[in-house]
């Protein structure tokens, strides 16, 4: 019956989270962390793996894993606020000394610790005296990244991301700013920027027909994809695609609320493209990877391949721990 | 059975809706949509997840003061969202806790749970459930050593979560979170959140519950039916848990019924209450051991004072008068107990939440009024002070002014509590009923009195009054009136203890030129002002303003001269070289050709200017008494706005 992990005192206690997910329901929050360990297992350089700090985050993240690889299907609608802790290892450097090259130092891993907050998407349009609102706002205000899901799909539908999002940049805003800590009158945060859903048909044909993809020479695989200067256009685009106004302006409220430098623009899918494994290359007639099953939910239907998963998380992963992960390997 | 009245909602989804969980119905009344959605959503413990459904969970909130209890069912997922995700149904009732505490018989969880599950949730009236009565047998039979130590460690005011559980059927966890709460005084379950199944991960406000891993700070981590106590099992848990054990068979049985009947509310983040908890058992197995020789005797359960006058508002509510007198007996007594002051606003909050207001062929009743005298005395301490009565004008009156009318059997029940009221009550009470009651009660009181009640009760409502008494008394056609009003109000300061406490910058100054306006009936001379001035030490910058404003003509000179006399006393600089500085420097100052400053005026001599063009004496006069007070104002504020 011991305390669980850690005594009262423990630094650790109560620490708030890093990162925390913003986007509407449905855009793919929880799909994505669910996606990212498998992303790092994944990533070209093999050796990057996602572990829990503790049994809880543990636990967790090996349901969400089982959700994609066993169940084959997408997590369910989150209900509460969610906090998990996990620490991203990478493959372990052997280091020369550039005075002394001729012997490596013991090899090292890069660890970066990352606590997730992932929410309901509607929290923030909640009254103020919501405890859960609180424990957000709370929790944004000393968290210092962000990651925020677009989803072209939903706004092709409902259209509401602006409101979302404005309601949650006031929130924090109206906390943050007030005071004189921050002059230049922006949140501190680093934001990085998904596109969600890029394997949706809706939204690869938009990027496609846009002219907005390539094909990485060295892919085998041909997966077409938006080259990284061209990921804020293109999301420009899909905001003046969207069913309200509004969307169009999202762009500029992220800019006028961060530092330019601080946002990254990412097209990301938490399942990727399916390929044929006989044909084994990228096939535009046949990429779709979700499919509706006949008890009418979805289903997953080849191997998963995420996109863009582990990218933003390991470039907020550097800005926010910097010094953690020793060179560029994986962001080159 | 017992019949209680049972508000409720559904959160969930809507077939394709692209949104997330909400209120999607609702019953009407009490509580709206958007406060279900709030504490459903407050106490939501982590997604759902199939393995878990269903899930029971109890909540509590407070809807305008008044506390209420809640218990939702989370169903299996039958329909999918426009994500394709499936999502879970909850089913939500709550009722009041006054309710549920006031039938003859407490509810429990079990209990509570079956009436729901007989609900449809159409329609969008309240539900009348029929609860079972609290079974204390089937709860005792629920007890094992696991629900023993859950109860001891929730004790300790930290959250406990029973793990290597997830075998059992959801239906054996309800009946065992009921078990632990039946194991404690029953007035707990009004702050106690339990869950069927809780996810870590989430940041819930669930305090006792089932989960696969316990979360990573603060709570508990209670395997399921584990003998074993760590080392660091807390004392006053290991006490608790022991003294339980001493109950098996019918015994725990009856303990379990005792326990049922301490209905009075208890926080679980309140130390004292934990503390009172385990006293309570202790007491209780002493009595055992001495009074009835070993033999378990259930106590005829003792109504709590809440209890109490939740049946007392209904019966003024129905307008039972026989009912109302029996339970204002009883209440009586409970009043002539040692009632505490953390009691006394536990029941102000109650009355606040439940006000009471009497029907119109009350308004004369004796009955009514002896509630209220008895409510009174439960409500506030003797004697009643001006602050007492202007809170019992929100607690009972709904409202922060005096003026408002009031239930004539409360201002009759007030008059019975008169005598024993402080001067500072009495002249409040007095006021609200009326003018001759006021008079009568200001009739004798001596002007000495009055000024004192003032200072002491520091309240707005006081000082008006004793500020127009005053000025009634002080006659100019009876000069021992006024001699007899001044001399009190110099020797209460002037009421600046009252009037500075009480009001801003602005109506202090206006205050203090009343009180200086009723004492002297003319604008202040010299003498006046060195009298005044004399016996106060550091008066406030407020009250000196408020003299300038009365000052009569030429009387400059003796203020500046006596503010600068009564600054060096302060300062103990009376006879120093430094005091005679400023002497001379005042003379100068206040020299009748004075004005410019020096090297000015001796220019002029020099150039033949210094004589004045002949004028009127008044001309003269005037002119000579403006630059005086230029002179005294450039003092002033040196002196005034350091
Ligand atoms: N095609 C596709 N659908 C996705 C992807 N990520 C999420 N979805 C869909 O979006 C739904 C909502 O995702 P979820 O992560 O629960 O959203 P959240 O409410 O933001 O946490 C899922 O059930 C999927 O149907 C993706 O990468 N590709
Ligand atoms: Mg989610």
């Amino acid at each position: 019956m011991a305390d669980t992990d850690s005594a009262p005192g423990d630094p650790e206690r109560g620490r708030e989270p890093d990162i925390a997910m913003w986007g509407a329901s449905g855009s793919g929050k929880t799909a994505f962390l669910a996606a990212l360990s498998i992303a790092l297992n994944k990533s070209r350089d093999a050796g990057w793996r996602l572990i829990g700090e503790n049994a809880v985050s543990r636990t967790e993240l090996a349901k969400l894993r089982n959700t994609l690889l066993q169940a084959r299907t997408f997590p369910a609608p989150t209900e509460a606020l969610t906090h998990y802790s996990w620490m991203i290892i990478g493959p372990a450097e052997t280091r020369r000394r550039w005075w002394w090259p001729w012997t490596a130092r013991a090899a090292r891993a890069p660890k970066i610790k990352l606590d997730f907050l992932d929410l309901r998407g509607d929290l923030y349009a909640e009254s103020e005296s919501n405890i859960d609102k609180k424990a957000l706002v709370d929790s944004l205000v000393k968290s210092r990244g962000l990651i925020y899901m677009f989803d072209p799909d939903r706004e092709a539908r409902v259209g509401d991301a602006f409101k979302h999002l404005d309601a949650a940049l006031h929130e924090v805003a109206g906390r943050m700013l007030v005071g004189d800590e921050y002059e230049d009158g922006k949140l501190p945060h680093h934001i990085a920027v998904c596109i969600t859903k890029y394997d949706d048909p809706r939204v690869l044909r938009i990027a496609m027909e846009g002219g907005f993809t390539e094909r990485d020479p060295t892919d085998e695989l041909r997966i077409p994809h938006v080259p990284p200067d061209r990921v804020r256009d293109f999301f420009r685009l899909l905001c003046q695609e969207a069913h309200d106004h509004n969307t169009e302006m999202i762009l500029d409220l992220i800019e006028a609320f961060f530092h330019k430098d601080r946002i990254k623009y990412f097209v990301t899918s938490s399942v990727g493209l399916f390929i044929d494994e006989d044909l084994g290359r990228f096939d535009p007639d046949d990429y779709l990877n979700v499919i509706d099953n006949a008890g009418g939910g979805l289903t997953i239907r080849g191997a998963i391949r995420p996109m863009n998963v582990m990218e933003p998380v390991l470039w907020l992963g550097q800005m926010l721990r910097p010094g953690a992960i020793g060179s560029g390997r994986w962001n080159g | 059975m017992e019949r209680l009245t049972a508000h409720w909602a559904i959160l969930g989804k809507t077939p394709e809706s692209l949104d997330d969980y909400s209120v999607i119905r609702c019953s009407s009344g009490a509580i709206s949509n958007a406060e279900f959605g709030m504490w459903l959503k407050a106490f939501t413990s982590g997604t759902m997840e199939p393995k878990a459904l269903p899930r029971v969970a109890t909540s509590y909130f407070a809807a305008d003061g008044e506390p209420w209890l809640g218990l939702s069912l989370q169903r299996e997922p039958d329909s999918q969202d426009g994500f394709h995700r499936p999502y879970a149904m909850t089913y939500y009732v709550c009722v009041r806790w006054a309710d549920v505490v006031a039938g003859p018989s407490t509810v429990s969880y079990r209990a509570l749970y079956e009436a729901l599950a007989e609900e449809d949730f159409s329609g969008d009236a309240p539900f009348g459930l029929s609860l079972a009565a609290y079974d204390e047998r089937h709860l005792a039979d629920q007890v094992n050593g696991t629900a023993r130590r859950a109860a001891a460690l929730l004790l300790t005011g930290r959250p406990v979560c029973v793990v290597r559980a997830g075998h059992l059927p959801p239906d054996r966890r309800l009946d065992f979170l009921d078990a632990v709460a039946a194991l404690l005084p029953y007035g707990f379950r009004h702050t106690l959140a339990v869950s069927t199944w809780t996810n870590s991960a989430s940041r819930h406000r669930i305090r006792l519950s089932f989960a696969e891993v316990p979360p990573t700070h603060g709570a508990w981590e209670l395997p399921w039916e584990a003998d074993d106590r760590p080392a660091s099992f807390p004392p006053q848990a290991l006490l608790y848990e022991k003294e339980l054990e001493r109950y098996q068979g019918d015994d725990l049985c009856d303990l379990v019924g005792w326990l049922g009947t301490l209905v009075e509310p208890r926080d679980f983040d309140d130390v004292s209450h934990r503390a009172a908890a385990s006293r309570l058992l202790r007491g209780r197995a002493s009595d055992r051991g001495t009074a009835y020789g070993g033999q378990s005797v259930v106590r005829p359960p003792k109504p709590s004072v809440e209890q109490l006058l939740h049946q007392c508002r209904e019966s003024i509510a129905h307008a039972e008068e026989q009912r109302l007198g029996a339970l204002t007996a009883q209440l009586a007594e409970r009043a002539r107990d040692r009632v505490t002051d953390q009691d006394r606003k536990t029941y102000r909050v109650f009355i606040r939440a439940n006000p009471i207001r009497p029907p119109e062929r009350l308004s004369g009743s004796a009955v009514v009024r002896d509630f209220f005298e008895i409510l009174l005395r439960l409500l506030y301490a003797a004697p009643m002070h001006a602050a007492d009565v202007e809170e019992m004008l929100v607690d009972l009156g709904g409202q922060r002014r005096l003026e408002h009318g009031l239930s004539p059997a409360l201002l009759a029940a007030m008059s019975k509590l008169l005598p024993a009221s402080a001067p500072s009550g009495r002249l409040l009470i007095a006021y609200l009923q009326g003018p001759e009651h006021l008079h009568k009660v200001l009739a004798v009181m001596s002007e000495d009195e009055l000024c004192h009640v003032a200072v002491r009760s520091r309240n707005r409502k006081v000082l008006e009054i004793v500020i127009t008494e005053a000025d009634r008394r002080a006659l100019p056609t009876d000069p021992r009136g006024m001699e007899a009003v001044r001399y009190a109000l110099a020797r209460h300061r002037y009421l600046i203890e009252a009037i500075s406490s009480i009001c801003a910058a602005e109506e202090s100054v206006v205050r203090y030129q009343d009180v200086l306006w009723v004492g002297h009936r003319r604008y202040l001379t010299s003498a006046d002002i060195k009298e005044i001035l004399a016996d106060l030490d550091s008066p406030p910058r407020t009250f000196l303003l408020a003299i300038m404003t009365l000052g009569a003509p030429g009387t400059a000179p003796a203020l500046l001269h006596t503010m600068a006399g009564g600054t060096m006393r302060e300062l103990s600089m009376t006879g120093t070289p430094v005091a005679d500085t400023v002497k001379a420097g005042l003379d100068r100052m206040l020299a009748r050709d004075g004005g410019g400053d020096g090297r000015m005026a001796r220019y002029r001599r020099r150039a033949g200017l210094g004589r004045l063009a002949p004028a009127s004496t008044l001309g003269k006069a005037l002119a000579g008494a403006s630059i005086v007070l230029v002179a005294a104002a450039g003092a002033l504020a040196l002196w005034l706005w350091p």
